[in-house]
């Protein structure tokens, strides 16, 4: 970088996934979501950002980490049967590899998938030790990558207002972990759905959060009106600093009609050889579940609006993501340009994405993502990479605004997560919340043991029937009975521990064993519980 | 009894063309109506609803993990608390739920008698901006009759940045309002900017001192930039393939043949090679070492399009002393039309 930057660019990645951890047996498909991630999503972005810091490219990002995927990257059960899963896949590809033999337009493909699930494979035992959460410490470590975390469950705060309690035990519970597994609590926060109603910050300040995330018309309405809207943070007064997200550049980057993704020579999502080989050549990868599934190996491109696929070339996908790399940045160029020419502070954009978009929806998106930052490194110098808390550091003094709630889902408020297909969970999540406030404040120094050890558990369940995951689910209209299904057997959980701990009758065979079923926060303090909060 | 909730039907009066009346709400309240035996409604004068019974239901058949004993599979549908509780759905939409416990309803059976039959579940909601609210100041209030069998309700407003708080009560015949349970106040977004333009500024270190203002022009860049609340996050439907679309990764064009009326079918060809030799030999096919089972034997499937292909297949002895091969041509082609 040879002059100083006009602004900054702050590239925010949310890694989260709801605790899909099945002791109970291997047939759970949706432990899959989890395998596929690592695979396709955690373990190429590792590659390219600790290939990017080995290389001395000079760059910032900010990463989140759900506490419920922070606790599967550490789990060992999960990392056995990854590891499972994923000779199941390299072999599944060698076997693709000769099966192509006679398939040019294939075979390329399919060793560049071989290739690279051995690479996954070998970097995820040889470098991480099976340890994902390994690999974002590393990345911390290299001084590139800011780690911050999300609510213990990833709940939506806005629909806790009435009970403020269980909202501030998630933003509490959820840090706690955070410092339990990295040493250090965290800088930002990343506030699920980016969910926020006036009063969440206050929480925020108490765990020493200094910034989190909001969307853009949560800053755009805030009071008073922001003088530079989302282009430079505001306090509340709480004095956590509120970032809004920017919509040119999640557009441009998201939009399935818009966006990148959609280019004809990116990599098909839904043409996966799951749906189409013989049963025989996939099964052993579907583990116990007798449908078909996606194997992550994929052979044809976009192609254009069409059922009719051509096949994949990587050579013009990986093109593709350059070009495209070189029109983000351009256009980050040209905004940050304006901006600076009206603005008496040099602008922050803020461009937040779910992790998952890159890899596992879009194939090229850890290419790209590499490419963004070797060019802002290199090739220009009108914008440089940060994280928010080095924008606090440049400009500790900002407006002091009240943020509008918000969220970042459909029309921008609430009626994802309450709609008539899921509003029916209210009255048990209030009514749960109340119960373990009231078990928390009764119970300050339990005894015996198997108390205490019963009421971890339930704080736990509670905080698994929050997950915004299954309200969002029932809403999205996939996988419903699975979504339902978790969150009545949490509630039902949570319910006959209550009545147990009051009447003294704790069965603890039963409790032991939903220790095994959900066992992550194993320090859980339940008296965070017992905090008075208000909204 | 049963008359009396017969005749109420303010789904049909009130509700026709709102989105407060969705039709779950009418499919609960019409299960409801079907659970209620009339004994049972004779004692109990005020309609229950209990929570979620409906969904429970549907997926019932669904294991739930191997809990155990006694506990309960299926979710309570009451808490035995009268309660409202209300949520900001969005700007100008939000939601109540509430229970009526037992003793609630035969408190007001005993206070009303006669009178509760002709009573009408409703929700009082008042704009309580700007007042601490105690039941009788608000800036103004509206009543929403609601379905007696319903637990929950969408109420709409017509002004955002609001505060809002719900009387759940019954109106008498003669007008009279009984509260059964008040709500939490909540306060709606505002949809839009704020004209609020007074700056205030801040920076970490001067918390101590408390706050500065900062006389800047509120022309401002960002704010032109209209509130555009899109869901583009979850927009992922990259590419238009879809699950459904039909054909082999390794079929050639053509291979796909449908009738008109949708009926299909797809078909393709893969060759299957396998063989044996000694223990701890190196096996090549076409060139490609291939993994060689502890008893020799080795095999390998492959794709088989149209045309000729050679096939040479060795074996090397594992001290690269002994060698045998063999060498095929192994051919595809399309016999007749094939159509229909």
């Amino acid at each position: 970088m040879l002059s100083t930057p006009n602004g900054y660019l702050a590239l925010v990645l949310h890694a989260h996934l709801p605790f899909v951890r099945h002791a109970d047996g291997e047939h759970y498909l949706e432990e899959k979501w989890f395998y596929e991630a690592l695979i396709e999503t955690y373990i190429p972005l590792y590659i390219v950002l600790s290939r990017l810091a080995d290389e001395e490219v000079p760059y910032r990002i900010t990463i989140s980490v759900s506490p419920t995927l922070l606790s599967m990257f550490r789990d060992p059960l999960l990392q056995q049967r990854f590891s499972d899963y994923m000779n199941n896949l390299v072999e599944l590809a060698e076997r693709e590899v000769a099966r192509t033999r006679w398939l040019p337009a294939f075979h390329d493909t399919a060793q560049m998938y071989r290739d690279r699930f051995r690479e996954a494979r070998d970097v995820y035992w040889n470098r991480l030790g099976g340890d994902m959460a390994k690999g974002l410490q590393d990345l911390s470590d290299s001084g590139h990558v800011e780690l911050i975390t999300t609510a213990a469950t990833h709940g939506y705060l806005p629909l806790m207002e009435v009970c403020p309690e269980a909202a501030r035990a998630q933003i509490l519970a959820g840090i706690d972990y955070y410092r339990q597994v990295f040493g250090i609590a965290p800088k930002g926060f990343w506030l699920p759905e980016c969910g926020y109603s006036p009063g969440i910050d206050e929480y925020l300040r108490e765990a020493g959060v200094r910034y989190f995330f909001i969307d853009s018309h949560g800053i755009l309405n805030a009071s008073p009106r922001p003088r530079y809207g989302v282009y430079a943070p505001v306090y509340c007064h709480s004095k956590v600093a509120a970032f809004g997200r920017d919509m040119e550049s999640s557009k441009q980057v998201w939009s399935a009609q818009e966006g990148y993704p959609g280019d004809y020579d990116y990599r098909e999502f839904y043409r996966d050889i799951g749906y189409e080989l013989d049963w025989e050549s996939i099964k052993p990868l579907m583990g116990n579940c007798p449908i078909r599934l996606q194997t992550g190996l994929k052979y044809y491109r976009v192609t254009g609006n069409t059922d009719r696929k051509e096949p994949y070339v990587r050579q013009w996908a990986i093109e593709k993501a350059a070009t495209h790399a070189g029109n983000f940045v351009f256009n980050r160029e040209r905004q940050v340009e304006y901006l600076a020419s009206v603005m008496d502070r040099k602008p922050i954009v803020v461009a937040p994405y779910d992790a998952e978009l890159f890899g596992h929806w879009w194939f090229e998106g850890p290419e790209f993502l590499d490419y963004v930052i070797r060019k802002i490194a290199y090739d220009q110098n009108t914008i440089a990479l940060l994280t928010p808390s080095d924008y606090l550091e440049l400009y500790p003094k900002n407006q002091v605004a009240t943020p509008s709630m918000s969220s970042w889902g459909y029309m921008g408020y609430s009626e994802v997560w309450l709609a008539d297909c899921n509003n029916w969970i209210y009255p048990h999540l209030h009514t749960m919340a109340g119960r373990m406030t009231e078990l928390a404040r009764s119970y300050p120094h339990p005894q015996p043991e198997l108390t205490r050890r019963a009421l971890a558990q339930a704080a736990r369940e509670l905080l698994l029937a929050q997950s915004s995951d299954w309200a969002f689910i029932m809403k999205a209209g996939t996988c419903i009975d699975y979504a339902k299904k978790r969150f009545e057997t949490h509630t039902a959980h949570f319910l006959g521990l209550y009545d147990d701990i009051k009447s003294s009758n704790i069965d603890p065979e039963w409790l032991s064993e939903l220790e095994e079923q959900s066992n992550l926060f194993p320090n859980i303090d339940y008296m965070v519980y017992a905090g008075r909060a208000t909204m | 009894m049963q008359d009396s909730f017969d005749k109420v039907s303010p789904i049909d009066k009130k509700g026709a063309g709102t989105p407060s009346v969705s039709q779950h709400e009418q499919q609960m309240a019409e299960d409801a109506r079907i659970e209620l035996s009339p004994p049972e409604v004779s004692d109990q004068p005020l309609p229950h609803r209990r929570f979620p019974e409906i969904t429970i239901l549907e997926t019932e058949n669904l294991q739930m993990n191997p809990a155990r004993r006694h506990k309960p599979t299926v979710l309570p549908g009451f808490y035995g608390a009268t309660r409202i509780v209300l949520q900001v759905r969005d700007p100008f939409w939000m939601h109540a739920y509430w229970e009526i416990a037992e003793d609630m309803a035969k408190n007001l059976r005993r206070q009303l008698g006669e009178e509760l039959d002709r009573s009408q579940l409703t929700l009082r909601v008042h704009d309580v901006t700007g007042v601490t609210f105690d039941g009788h100041n608000s800036v103004r209030s509206f009543d929403k009759e609601v379905h007696p069998f319903a637990n929950n309700w969408y109420i709409n407003v017509e002004e955002s940045d609001r505060s809002y708080c719900v009387d759940l009560g019954l109106v008498t015949g003669a007008s009279q309002f009984y509260l059964i349970s008040r709500s939490n106040t909540v306060h709606t977004p505002r949809i839009g900017p704020s004209w609020i333009v007074d700056e205030e500024w801040l920076t970490i270190r001067e918390i101590e001192e408390g706050y500065i203002s900062h006389g800047l022009s509120p022309s401002s860049p960002g704010i032109s930039r209209h509130a555009r609340a899109e869901e583009l996050l979850h927009e992922i439907a990259l590419g238009s393939g879809g699950v459904g679309a039909v054909g082999s990764p390794m079929g050639q064009p053509g291979e796909v043949h449908r009738a008109p009326r949708g009926f299909w079918l797809r078909a393709d060809a893969e060759l299957i090679i396998h063989g044996a030799t000694e223990a701890g030999a190196k096996v090549e096919v076409c060139g490609m070492p291939m993994p060689v089972r502890p008893d020799g034997s080795f095999s390998v499937r492959l794709s088989l399009p149209f045309g000729d292909h050679p096939v040479d297949i060795s074996a090397t002895s594992d001290d690269g002393i002994m060698h045998r091969s063999v060498s095929w041509i192994v051919s595809r082609s399309n016999r007749g039309n094939g159509r229909s």
